[in-house]
């Protein structure tokens, strides 16, 4: 075939170009550390990048969503111990009160001990977490119990509840009802108290005692709530946890670049661009006119 | 019986010829670079020999010979290769116009990124689930409500940049439109000057070639072919409808299409036929502008009032930190292009209808907020996925492109080197004819020279 000039340099020129413009590709590659720079590199790994990154930023979410109802949890769980011991050392003081024997200036010291435990559980019922109350409700902003005199509780609150989504539709209650976990055991201190300062024995030993037990079961039976709720969550961050990193991981593969795999190929096409180079030169060195005297 | 001044008129006619050979050679080397140029070659033969009856041939007359005459100047040209090219070139010329549009619509997406519209979307979700954990936080419902502005100005430049691209591929169809009326104008004057010069007989090598050469260009701009005819002329046509021919050129119009918002409509001027573009950068040009672009376009605005219209139904059941129910999130009367949030919510970040019940420590409205992302809002489809849907839509586009584009220079290149091969100068090959000449020359120059000593003993002796 007849090779003319125009031929050479117009194919040079077009192999250069070529050379050239993968060294780049490549070396965009090295410089961002990823292996798509735009769709049309990859249509289908593009597409799973934004699937993957969209479900790793879901499970990111509800992550942060498990450690805030651990929180709200935690709280409730640490009231409810203190609400407990609260409630056991005022039965102990309704049954020491009980005993007729004792006199009523004793009986008005006791008393005075079971106020101080009500005032602390209504402390404890205001507990919160970070700045919000966590027995009120939905009410989270203002303190849910209030001592309206020394033997009479006020609730607040209202019955809302507070839901955490742990999973995408899958929401888990973080809440206990102020009303049910703690006012019948404010109000059965209450009660103690007031039996004490009355000298009602018979109320003290009987309905009363019965309200502070049937309080502290209440609050056993809240207590085996909050931890099976506690162990959900727990199972929920695991779950989470695992899920995150096998997303990050296949997030990871689809793209970035392996660095060692990419280093290679630059260095291969760079040798090729000046494999290119060097053929330029050689071709465009010598005519003809060069040996005509 | 021989003529005294005979072999002088042979000598002379060797001079001429060679020197014009040289002339020829000097005309390929000076345009040793110059685009679309053909070699051209000198056709020598014999001078017409004449009968000589005389002394030595009693039988019958021979032929003597007269030297040289240039017969033809050639031009060195295959117009099937030519056509093999344009249709090559149109090709070509197509898919790199939808190659580079669909770079730069990958641009406007700007995937995947931090600041593309999937990330700003997952930001806007995860707020909202941030803002349902705690309601009644200032800073959670200022993050919600910033992430919201956020995804407002993200949607809204992106529909801008989609029609500005718009109006710029309709900007280059008119820039082409008025290219080829130049062209197609200057064929035609062209064809009637080499109908001209062929009509007496002569050649018009480098007419033919700038002719060529203008047809090359019409084929890359709208696909249009040439076709040979009677005495030298080419038929350009677009489609079926005649371009340019010896006798006139036929301009085209780039029409505002009120149909299509006012964009070009590329039509033949007086009639108003619209003009059957075949292939060429046109053709990819108002294939993207047209069919692509505006349904991409219209995708965003669907997407956009689809997710307002949802969110806003959503928001007006829940209520705000001051009680008050029924307010919008985003601005009704806005859609890609204008979204923004509602005045209530953009004033006061409290109006966010986080509450269902209108407690203000209640977050189950933000909840079902951010629950709009899993409802497939889009025949089927979440916003999510609907967005990552056209986001492959366009890469899988531009990726085939792409290979139209490679397999289209390597056709390109293959077809353009046959055309060298026959038609391109080899500086080599002419510094050879032109040693060749020059020997020729010298050589008649010295037969000149012999003619000459003869004819001075003649005089000599003859005075």
């Amino acid at each position: 075939m007849r090779v003319t000039a125009g031929m050479l340099y117009g194919n040079l020129k077009r192999d250069l170009e070529l050379r050239a413009a993968e060294l780049w590709e490549s070396s965009r590659v090295l410089s961002t550390g990823r292996r798509i720079q735009l769709p049309s590199d990859d249509p289908v790994a593009a597409n799973r990048i934004l699937e993957l990154r969209r479900c790793l930023s879901e499970a990111e979410q509800h992550l942060s969503n498990v450690e805030d109802a651990q929180g709200w949890l935690k709280t409730a769980s640490v009231a409810l111990v203190s609400l407990a011991d609260d409630l056991q050392r005022a039965r102990e003081l309704a049954v020491q009160g009980s005993n007729p024997a004792l006199p009523q200036s004793s009986r008005d010291a006791i008393a005075r001990e079971v106020d101080q435990l009500l005032s602390h559980a209504v402390q404890v019922g205001n507990s919160c977490f970070g700045d919000r109350y966590v027995f009120g409700g939905t009410l989270t902003g203002s303190p849910p119990f209030v001592l309206v005199a020394p033997d009479a509780v006020v609730y607040q609150g209202d019955a809302g509840d507070q839901w955490r989504e742990l999973a995408p539709g899958v929401r888990l209650k973080v809440n206990l009802n102020g009303a049910v976990a703690f006012l019948p055991a404010c109000q059965a201190l209450a009660q103690v108290a007031r039996d004490l300062r009355s000298g009602d024995l018979a109320s003290l030993s009987g309905p009363t005692l019965e309200q502070v037990d049937s309080a502290l079961s209440q609050v056993l039976a809240d207590q085996t709530e909050v931890g099976a709720r506690e162990n959900r969550l727990d199972l929920g961050k695991n779950r989470l946890l695992d899920l995150k990193l096998n997303l990050t991981q296949q997030l990871s593969l689809a793209e970035d670049a392996d660095m060692a795999e990419a280093l290679v190929e630059c260095a291969r096409r760079q040798a090729a661009y000046q494999a290119a180079l060097a053929a330029a030169g050689r071709l465009l060195e010598r005519s003809l006119l060069d040996f005509l005297s | 019986m021989r003529a005294s001044f005979f072999g002088l008129e042979t000598a002379l006619r060797a001079l001429l010829a060679h020197q014009r050979a040289i002339d020829v050679a000097g005309h390929n080397v000076a345009n040793a670079s110059t685009d679309g140029y053909s070699r051209q070659r000198v056709v020598l033969s014999p001078g017409t020999a004449y009968p000589e009856p005389g002394l030595w041939w009693p039988a019958s007359a021979t032929q003597v010979g007269t030297g040289v005459v240039v017969e033809d100047i050639r031009r060195l040209r295959d117009s099937f290769l030519d056509r093999q090219y344009c249709r090559a070139a149109a090709d070509l010329a197509e898919w790199r116009a939808r190659s580079s549009s669909l770079e730069q619509v990958e641009a406007i997406w700007n995937e995947p990124s931090e600041g593309g519209l999937a990330a700003t979307l997952q930001r806007f979700w995860a707020s909202l689930q941030a803002l349902a954990n705690d309601p009644e936080s200032l800073a959670a419902r200022a993050a919600a409500r910033e992430s919201a502005a956020d995804l407002c100005l993200v949607i809204n430049e992106v529909h801008r940049r989609l029609n500005e691209m718009r109006r710029s591929l309709d900007a280059s169809v008119r820039e082409r439109v008025d290219e080829i009326n130049r062209l197609a104008s200057e064929v035609q004057g062209l064809n009637r000057e080499i109908l001209r010069i062929r009509g007496q007989g002569g050649q018009a090598n480098d007419l033919e070639d700038r002719r060529q050469l203008l047809v090359d260009r019409l084929a890359e701009v709208a696909g249009a072919r040439a076709l040979p005819q009677a005495g030298g002329s080419l038929l350009v046509l677009l489609g079926s409808a005649p371009l340019a021919d010896a006798a006139s050129w036929y301009p085209l119009e780039a029409q505002d299409d009120p149909a299509n918002g006012f964009l070009a409509r590329v039509a033949w001027k007086g009639g108003g036929t619209p003009a059957d573009i075949e292939g060429g950068e046109l053709k990819g040009l108002l294939d993207l502008r047209d069919s692509s672009l505006a349904a991409w376009i219209e995708a965003v605005e669907d997407m956009a009032s689809a997710l307002t219209d949802r969110l806003n139904a959503v928001h007006r059941a829940g209520f705000g930190l001051d009680g008050v129910d029924g307010r919008d999130f985003f601005d009704p009367a806005g859609g890609a292009g204008t979204m923004a949030l509602s005045a209530a919510v953009a004033q006061d970040a409290g109006a966010i209808a986080a509450s269902a019940s209108g407690a203000r420590g209640d977050g189950s409205n933000a909840l079902a907020l951010a629950g709009v992302r899993a409802e497939p809002l889009m025949a089927g489809a979440t916003v999510d996925q609907f967005w990552a849907g056209l986001v492959s839509e366009v890469g899988v586009l531009g990726a085939a492109a792409e290979g139209r584009v490679s397999a289209g220079e390597l056709l390109v290149a293959q077809v353009e080197n046959q055309r060298q091969s026959l038609s391109g100068v080899s500086v080599d090959e002419e510094m050879v004819s032109l040693v060749r000449y020059q020997h020729g020359y010298e050589a008649a120059a010295r037969l000149m020279a012999a003619h000459r000593e003869i004819l001075a003993i003649l005089f000599e002796y003859l005075a």
